[in-house]
């Protein structure tokens, strides 16, 4: 028995290693595209301190929560109100030391433009 | 036929990418005079160095009334869960936590809208295209009083929680007497 010598060319198989390496690639490159895609999309992006250039302002960021010092379950009496009150207010009271972005801040004088009628 | 078809793709992609830029700089164009163009040429790249401080100012103020807002609303559910178990009317307390929660999530995407318009404000080429720039500081100017609203808003609902909790304790005080 003699078998026809095969002329058509012969497509080498890539290694399965190299393939899985490949499959790997494009999966990560979808993964990142996705939490990209949501990091900006979500807003995240826009109040992200962790990147450079904010090194500055990330020391005055405040993490003052009392929220986890008052339970949403157990009896409630007078005290418990009072107790609840102080925490609101102290949480409540920051709100008044913050910026309350106020229209002046970015108007012509401020950012010295100094356009005619 | 097919390279015509090729030129009226790429000449309707190009329209359509440069129609909001034209539409953009319109009301620029007819409102600023030639004067007023050159200024702000000439100022226009201190005043986006002015900008970017505030834009990082901004972005600070929006992290950290955030997180107090949340903390608030937290501690508003707490309170309004644990009062209904406690089998009081919690009908003029859950509608201000719910009102807060809807202008909490208000302002979160008004922020991202502004501060989108501020980064384009910040980073585009002013000294080449006043009227753009300018259109584009007037639009950034309208979300930022937005904003501004939101938070008087916000704060408004916040006072008005309080106040509330205060007519809740003289229900709980008259509650404990009576059952004494």
């Amino acid at each position: 028995m003699s078998s026809a010598p095969n002329y058509l060319p012969r497509f080498r198989r890539p290694p399965r290693f190299v393939l899985a390496l490949g499959a790997a690639l494009v999966v990560a490159v979808c993964m990142t595209c996705i939490s990209i895609y949501i990091y900006v999309r979500s807003g995240v992006a826009n109040i992200d301190l962790s990147r450079p250039g904010y090194e500055a302002v990330r020391k005055d960021v405040k993490t003052v929560d009392n929220s986890q010092a008052f339970s949403s379950s157990g009896p409630l009496d007078v005290k418990t109100v009072d107790q609840f009150n102080t925490l609101y207010t102290a949480q409540s009271k920051d709100l008044h030391s913050f910026d309350d972005f106020s229209k002046d801040v970015i108007n012509n004088d401020n950012l010295n433009m100094p356009l005619s009628q | 036929m097919r390279r015509l078809v090729l030129i009226a793709t790429i000449w309707l992609a190009a329209v359509s990418l440069l129609q909001p830029l034209h539409a953009f700089a319109d009301p620029a164009d007819s409102a600023l005079s030639q004067d007023n163009l050159t200024i702000i040429s000439r100022t226009c790249v201190a005043a986006q160095g002015q900008l970017a401080r505030v834009q990082i100012n901004d972005k600070l103020v929006r992290i950290n009334r955030g997180g107090s807002y949340s903390s608030l609303l937290k501690l508003m559910n707490s309170f309004n869960s644990r009062a209904a178990s406690n089998n009081y009317d919690v009908s003029s307390l859950v509608p201000l936590s719910s009102s807060l929660s809807d202008k909490y999530q208000q302002f979160v995407g008004d922020f991202t809208k502004y501060d989108n318009s501020m980064d384009n404000v910040v980073q585009m080429n002013c000294q080449n295209q006043p009227a753009v720039f300018y259109s584009a500081l007037t639009q950034t100017r309208g979300l930022r009083v937005q904003l501004a609203g939101d938070i008087k808003d916000m704060d408004q609902v916040v006072d008005q929680y309080q106040q509330s909790v205060v007519q809740f304790r003289a229900t709980v005080v008259s509650h404990e007497g009576s059952s004494q």
